[in-house]
């Protein structure tokens, strides 16, 4: 999986790509670690790019999203694939997560 | 990878898998279950019904990884029937680690969003019927689901 890294207006965007599971969550486990040391923590990972998340991912973004809120931020995705949005409607996740459609309006919705 | 077809007695495509248990492998899997999801005609929502077999069979697979090997390597086998006549599909795991109980396996609380337990909670919403029966040194799953 590929991982890439923007900062937008104090904003870390964190894009995917490929398959998002257990032998490739490590370094985006890493990664959340990281960004979530920051106060406020404000992260928006875009999943456009990933065509398969398990369980060890949604983990993953669970626990980066308690994290960033813990530090008065917030882990917010965007773009996620149909199928992909369907397990977070499956495990109720969409209610947990703020989901946006598009990358931009994650970002918006930051500042706003 | 075998394939064998026998079709005199029940019309049954049947594939089979002996793969290492590692998570860098498990691609393999997903691999193989889309081939043969590709093969079955008249599949409604063909995109959702793959994506979701696929990561069933996943999470079983990272579970014995995980949890039967402790990552410690090991085996996994595999056997995919597929009944192309009523779509009934058939996915058959064995390993020989550590068996775990599975009915003490608490329920996830959704509505608090926890960090663990997704894994086989999925399995069970996104297959028809699921089987484990732990057993000395070797450990059986069986998945079912309906595709048409």
């Amino acid at each position: 999986m590929e991982l890439n890294t923007k900062h937008i207006n104090g904003i870390t965007v964190l894009e995917l790509e490929g398959r998002f599971d257990a032998h490739t969550a490590r370094p985006v486990d890493d990664f959340l670690h990281n960004a979530t040391l920051r106060e406020p923590a404000y992260i928006a990972v875009n999943l456009a790019g990933v065509t398969f998340v398990d369980s060890t991912a949604l983990s993953t973004l669970v626990s980066g999203m308690k994290r960033a809120r813990q530090r008065k931020g917030d882990l917010r995705l965007c773009c996620l694939q149909r199928p992909v949005r369907m397990i977070f409607e499956l495990t109720r996740l969409d209610k947990a997560f703020e989901i946006f459609a598009g990358e931009d309006e994650a970002l918006q919705a930051f500042t706003s | 990878m075998t394939q064998e077809n026998m079709t005199e007695e029940s019309e049954k495509t049947v594939f089979r898998l002996d793969m290492p248990a590692t998570f860098k492998h498990l691609n393999v899997v997903s691999g193989l279950l889309t081939a043969v999801l590709e093969q079955v005609k008249g599949l409604e929502d063909r995109e959702a019904m793959t994506y979701n077999v696929i990561l069933a069979v996943h999470e079983i697979c990272t579970n014995i990884v995980e949890h039967a090997y402790s990552g410690n390597g090991g085996r996994i086998k595999l056997i995919v029937s597929i009944e192309e006549e009523s779509g009934r599909l058939l996915v058959e795991l064995s390993d020989t680690g550590r068996s775990f109980n599975m009915a003490a396996t608490p329920e996830p609380d959704l509505d608090n969003a926890p960090i663990r337990g997704y894994g086989l909670f999925l399995v069970h919403e996104l297959m028809d019927e699921v089987t484990y029966k732990p057993g000395k040194g070797l450990n059986e799953w069986s998945l079912v689901k309906r595709l048409l």
